[in-house]
């Protein structure tokens, strides 16, 4: 491999499916952040006093949340990735809501999200304006679906991805918030939603179709401004548990693809920046359905998720699409020791690195119990073992 | 009556044909009883192995256990017990500090389609929130469930806590959720894992049979007139 490359030249080689000169590095952009909580565990082994006065990392109402480490340890650890986000996306988590308690807020949709009193935790959704008895297509038509087109959502988005592309040479990645299937099941209820692909497709149909236009519209507004600076269009949704994806292959093609190619489409209309998908779980079998989509990346690869081992996934989807994640934060980052994670970095390197193709990072956000010298011990073992020979 | 017919009706998650038939069989004077371990237990045991083969995913066995309830709704006034109950008593929930309660509530379904009566105690329960319950219900079987790697440490706390109170021995601990595995569920001695709710309730059936523990559905027949 030829001289050293910059971290945007790394990026987008590997996404090209070639390899660079070493395995790129992601922090902090899809689904890669760091819990405070081991943030500040982290600064500490680090010795970054200054950030200790970080004025995001104690949030009283937020005790547990994510945060993208600071320039100096991002520069540290070699990661070649920046995150841009606009001000006011339309996102469930992010400023735009209102908190009705300390353990609970109202997103823009209108779905409402807790944390767990009985023990310091992360949001999650527990209830949608459409979990309810008798919804009709009406009632989801007629809805007061949050306005993507709002201007101040995408204020000085632009400057600042223009910025990152002209002034660095990190790999830009903005992320356009979610697929349809993950804010239809909160707005609906999860298992409502699931009875409704079944008992009542029309009604599910009726969702997907409006979350969908919500999503194209913000994938609109954010990459007119965005997409000629950036390198990489981050979006997620569910498709996976533990053990299976959430529906069988034919469902998913049948009844969610249709909406989830417009998503990928709008993306690939406004910009050349590849588009990378997250899902957790086993979506095995939905791989060549997100390729098919144009999907260019799949994250987390969240390899011990049933039929989801790294071997396999890049034999099989390897020359079609690239892997972003795969680092284990099931077992090897929480419980494991510093040998544990240098031994899963350098193998994850081993098999999904070789021809391109790979961004390392965890398979999912660093959460509050990783110990701080595991986080370090996966960034160092990632330079050490990444380098294309 | 063909009360196969109603076993068809619950795989295939008819919930009008499976409730009009239980009401016809009910009117032609076959006990409820028959009808549940002939109809519904026998269906909803087919639901879990297609779910375990993966023939079936999470809306099929949603809108399946859908059918079973509404059948259900019917016979479970003819089913009571002495003790109140209709069959041996499960208790379900999520850990301290996790709310995410899809998988444990499908365990929960799985288990009154099984023939058991389920407490059901939702997310984020503390230890003794879970033998307070297992105590006052009399219940022999608590499910626990736990998907972040930062609370499946409060599985160990309730296996822990049950040995305090000294209750251990009166009931069966089993967990589940993403980030657990079999060595972890041996590691905190609860009495079982399995991966899926389907593997997991036929576990807990054979564990209850085995142990001489299981008293599944009987009619109180004073209640059928």
């Amino acid at each position: 491999m030829a001289s050293e490359m910059t971290s945007r030249e790394r990026l987008r080689r590997t996404l090209d499916l070639k390899e660079p000169d070493r395995v790129p590095i992601d922090c902090g952009t899809v689904a890669s952040a760091i819990s405070n909580i081991a943030y500040e565990r982290l600064v500490n082994l680090l010795e970054f006093p200054s950030e200790l006065n970080r004025a995001d990392l104690h949030d009283p109402v937020n005790p547990d949340h994510d945060l993208t480490p600071c320039e100096d340890i991002l520069n540290m650890f070699g990661v070649d990735t920046r995150n841009i986000s606009p001000d006011q996306p339309i996102d469930s988590q992010a400023l735009s809501k209102t908190q009705l308690d300390e353990y609970s807020y109202r997103d823009e949709w209108g779905v409402v999200w807790e944390r767990p009193r009985n023990e310091i935790g992360p949001y999650i959704y527990r209830k949608g304006p459409f979990q309810k008895d008798g919804l009709t297509i009406q009632d989801v038509e007629k809805y007061a679906w949050p306005d993507a087109n709002e201007s101040h959502r995408v204020a000085g988005l632009r400057e600042k991805a223009q910025r990152m592309h002209e002034e660095t040479d990190f790999a830009v990645v903005v992320s356009v918030g979610h697929a349809p299937v993950a804010p239809s099941q909160r707005l609906r209820g999860f298992a409502e939603f699931m009875e409704d692909l079944v008992l009542n497709p029309k009604l599910a149909e009726a969702i997907l179709e409006q979350v969908t236009n919500v999503i194209v519209e913000s994938t609109n507004s954010i990459l007119r401004e965005a997409g000629p600076y950036v390198d990489v269009v981050s979006f997620a949704d569910d498709l996976g548990f533990q053990d299976r994806a959430y529906f069988s292959e034919s469902m998913f093609k049948k009844q969610i693809k249709p909406f989830m190619a417009r998503c990928v489409d709008a993306i690939h209309q406004n910009t050349d920046a590849k588009a990378v998908m997250h899902s957790d779980g086993a979506i095995y079998a939905l791989i060549p359905d997100l390729i098919d989509m144009g999907v260019d990346c799949i994250n987390p690869v969240q390899t011990t998720a049933w039929n989801m081992e790294p071997e396999k996934l890049k034999s099989e989807f390897g020359k079609d699409i690239a892997f972003w994640g795969a680092v284990d934060t099931q077992q090897a980052l929480p419980f494991g020791t510093v040998d544990d994670v240098r031994r899963d970095v350098k193998s994850k390197i081993e098999t999904l690195g070789p021809g391109g193709g790979y961004v390392l990072t965890s398979c999912h956000t660093i959460r509050s119990e990783v110990p701080a010298s595991n986080i370090e011990a996966m960034f160092d073992a990632a330079l050490e073992y990444g380098k294309y020979s | 009556m063909d009360l196969s017919e109603l076993v068809r009706f619950v795989v295939e998650g008819d919930a009008d044909n499976a409730e009009s038939f239980t009401l016809e069989a009910l009117a032609q004077g076959i006990p409820a009883e028959d009808i549940v371990n002939t109809g519904l237990i026998p269906g909803m045991d087919i639901v879990g192995e297609k779910f375990t083969s993966r023939e079936y995913f999470m809306p099929e066995m949603l809108v399946s256990a859908r059918a079973m309830k509404r059948a259900m709704e019917h016979l479970r006034p003819l089913l009571v017990q002495s003790d109140g109950k209709t069959g041996p008593t499960a208790v379900c929930g999520t850990v301290t500090g996790d709310l995410h309660d899809i998988g444990i509530s499908l365990v929960g379904m799985m288990l009154e389609g099984a023939g058991f009566e389920v407490i059901y105690l939702g997310p984020d329960n503390t230890a003794d929130q879970f033998l307070d319950a297992m105590e006052k219900e009399n219940a022999q079987v608590l499910c626990i469930s736990a998907l972040l790697t930062t609370t499946i440490k409060n599985m160990k706390g309730v296996v822990e806590r049950a040995k305090e109170r000294k209750i251990r021995n009166q009931m069966k601990i089993y967990v589940g959720g993403a980030p657990v595995t079999e060595k972890f569920a041996k590691d905190i001695e609860s009495d079982g894992y399995r991966p899926d709710a389907g593997q997991g309730v036929k576990m807990i059936k054979e564990d209850l049979s085995l142990s001489g523990q299981i008293n599944f559905i009987k009619t109180n027949h004073s209640a059928v007139q």
